[in-house]
């Protein structure tokens, strides 16, 4: 009995220390944990963010999707398009309903990729430029960059290949659930088929039309938002002021740290916002992986507002990320040379989003007029014998050029033109046709020297 | 005794104080950066809605979807066809390019439900009785007692316009007469492109405050609605069709959201079921 007692003694003594230990343990807890209150100020803000933000937002299998199929007939390649049955929309669907099991780099060399390139059995389908894998889903290695720009689709659903034209790297991706058979179908029968063939750039690989090849040219009616649409999504509604300078550009700033530069001339000039915000790095030399630097990107396109419906990922290179409408399989390019969207970055933690509001808003149906653009090969021997040095030119694209159309107001034609990056700059064909190469050629020697 | 008292009093007190303490730590996430914003947004967004007064089906996919830019050419399908209407007594009218039509002899529509419409899809099958019929599907949510609306369908998908009906009137269980448009083949614009979500497009309604509050979202559906008319034809969008139910006045109407950009479209029609 006396052994009993003193045993119930000893537990209550015992659990009531516990229970005072472990509440100080836990009050000390939650008052050294600053993110309980920086939760108390931040919630409200982040969700109205988050709701504004994805009013507009779609996948990001939207933006980044591939923008180019290419097949083969008679062992020669062709592009392919088909408007009723869009194939890459078709694969980016069957994509992300498969589950990579496992990547395997392959033994890769320039010439093996070339045969591969040119291989009839494979159906290709590319993005314009280098993305990663750990965009689309974590591969567990967070240092993981391997870069990618185009999937061969093999007569197998069990693994694709997926390559990258500039460095030749090839890589095996075994798949679970994919089926790539309505694609196939699709290919095979696609409405559009265009001769071409693969050539081999600085960067990668170039599409090149084997022949002068008639394009269609479509029409869009188009709209802006206001400038008030932009300065509220981007710099809120309150504690913004506003400053015009000579230049027709009004400036609006919320803090010494975010604003936003609107165009107040509408009629001419490239009629581009820029919109400017600095974010303290936790390390700004540190270099930002592909990764991280397209996902960041993303964030500031959804936050833009724009309209999404044909935004396409276009171009990344040490100036930022591009973004473009695609329209019929094909970028357009506003006022000269100008993408939507550039998401700059620099070191100093500034970025830099310059864009466009243009936003085409109602397809017009097609009227029958067409345009024919000359065989690749013609046009850029024609920029050679002018001057231009091959291997300074990084990519070669049909594009639209932006053309008013005086019928309606708020008509466009979207004209398909050639157009270049060359020397870290995009022109039409036409443009670089008129500038001087001698200061190009002479700069880039001046930079190969440093 | 009193001092063993005490230490239970200790024990109960500071046992509560450590419920109350670990009930904190878990209801506050720990880890800002590992929470899934858009759930916790779909979360909050949908408890708002719940205050609001607002009901959501049980089940709202959050997948997106696919559709076309559709385009008609704006033309008269449907006076040549008065001639063939040897079963009903039709006259065109021009300024609404539309057929009304009275059955020469009595169609019995009885029943209810899906006998009525069985019989329905009979008569106007018939190109003899309704050009084109066999392109018209029933639509339930448009009808009414007496009125079965029917939508034209198209290879890509249902048209919900005024400019592609088929409204047939039931009088003391005999067909009284229906009136027709059609708008012909529609062709895509431009390619097949991805649309948003269903809940996202309900979200978007409420955001832009198009939900008004006691209400309830009776059915949400894919289908082509008019957007604008430009160079002789007509541009057709797919759109999101939300049937909106007042819970006091029991009235359904129907709202468009713009299935590409998640605008709402301004157009709505109201139609009084009763039930």
């Amino acid at each position: 009995m006396k052994f009993k007692f003193k045993l119930s003694e000893v537990l209550l003594v015992t659990g009531t220390i516990a229970a005072i230990v472990l509440s100080i343990v836990l009050w000390i807890f939650i008052m050294t944990n600053d993110q309980r209150f920086s939760r108390l100020s931040q919630t409200n803000n982040a969700i109205s963010r988050q709701q504004t933000r994805s009013k507009n937002t779609k996948s990001n299998y939207d933006l980044y999707i591939p923008t180019k199929a290419y097949g083969f007939m008679k062992g020669k390649p062709y592009s392919l398009y088909d408007s009723k049955n869009n194939l890459s929309f078709e694969f980016s669907n069957n994509l992300q309903q498969a589950t990579v099991k496992r990547i395997v780099k392959m033994s890769g060399s320039v010439a093996n990729y070339s045969v591969l390139i040119n291989n009839p059995n494979f159906l290709q389908l590319s993005y314009p430029d280098k993305v990663t894998f750990n965009m689309f889903a974590d591969f567990g290695n967070k240092k993981d960059n391997r870069e990618f720009n185009r999937f061969f689709i093999t007569s197998s659903n069990k693994w694709i290949y997926v390559g990258n034209d500039q460095t030749s790297a090839l890589y095996r991706v075994y798949l679970k659930n994919a089926n790539f058979d309505r694609l196939r179908r699709y290919a095979k029968n696609a409405s559009q088929k265009v001769p071409i063939s693969f050539y081999k750039i600085s960067t990668g690989y170039a599409t090149f039309y084997t022949q002068p090849t008639k394009l269609k040219v479509y029409s869009y009616l188009t709209n802006r938002q206001s400038d008030a649409y932009f300065v509220s999504r981007l710099l809120g509604t309150s504690g913004v002021s506003s400053r015009t300078n000579k230049k027709g550009v009004t400036t609006y700033s919320l803090s010494y740290y975010t604003r936003l530069s609107v165009p107040t001339i509408r009629s001419d000039g490239p009629n581009n916002y820029v919109y400017t915000h600095y974010d303290k790095k936790d390390n700004p030399d540190a270099e930002v992986s592909l990764t991280n630097k397209l996902l960041n990107s993303i964030d500031y396109v959804h936050q833009l507002g724009l309209t999404e419906q044909d935004l396409r990922f276009f171009d990344v290179d040490d100036n930022g990320v591009s973004y473009t409408n695609y329209i019929e399989g094909m970028p357009v390019f506003l006022n000269q040379h100008d993408l939507q969207i550039v998401v700059g970055s620099s070191s100093d933690s500034a970025t830099t989003v310059t864009f466009n509001s243009l936003n085409f808003q109602i397809p017009i149906p097609f009227d029958g007029r067409t345009t024919t653009l000359e065989a690749t090969r013609k046009m850029l021997n024609d920029l050679e014998n002018h001057g231009m040095r091959e291997n300074e030119v990084q990519r070669i694209v049909v594009g639209y050029r932006v053309e008013k159309d005086n019928s309606y107001n708020n008509l466009v034609n979207l004209i398909p033109t050639y157009y270049l990056k060359a020397y870290g700059e995009w022109k039409s064909a036409e443009e670089w046709a008129k500038q001087d190469m001698n200061l190009y050629n002479l700069a880039a020697d001046r930079k190969g020297d440093n | 005794m009193d001092h063993r008292r005490i230490e239970w009093l200790f024990l109960i007190v500071f046992v509560l104080i450590d419920i109350y303490l670990a009930f904190e730590i878990l209801r506050s996430p720990v880890n800002l950066g590992s929470v899934d914003t858009s759930d916790t947004s779909t979360s909050s967004i949908k408890m708002e809605m719940r205050a609001d007064g607002i009901d959501l089906p049980a089940k709202i996919s959050e997948n997106q979807a696919s559709g076309y830019y559709m385009a008609i050419k704006n033309r008269d399908y449907l006076s040549g066809k008065i001639s063939d209407l040897t079963k009903v007594n039709a006259t065109y009218s021009k300024s609404d390019n539309s057929i009304t039509a009275t059955p020469k002899l009595s169609y019995l529509v009885t029943g209810k439900g899906k006998a009525a419409i069985k019989a329905l899809n009979t008569f106007k099958n018939d190109p003899h009785n309704v050009p084109y019929g066999k392109q018209y599907v029933y639509e339930p949510s448009m009808s009414g007692s007496g009125i079965y609306t029917f939508v034209q369908k198209s290879e890509y998908g249902k048209i919900y316009d005024s400019s592609a009906q088929l409204v047939i009137t039931v009088k003391d269980k005999v067909i009284d007469s229906y009136m027709l448009t059609y708008i012909g083949p529609v062709s895509p614009v431009r390619e097949l492109q991805s649309t948003i979500s269903p809940w996202h497009a309900i979200k978007a309604m409420y955001l832009d405050r198009e939900l008004a509050n006691n209400s309830r979202i009776v059915r949400v559906k894919l289908a082509y609605s008019k957007l604008t008319v430009v160079r002789g034809s007509t541009i057709f969008l797919p759109t999101w069709l939300v049937w909106v139910e007042n819970k006091t006045t029991k009235n359904t109407s129907l709202k468009r959201v713009n299935a590409f950009t998640s605008q709402v479209l301004p157009a709505s029609s109201t139609y009084s079921l009763e039930k």
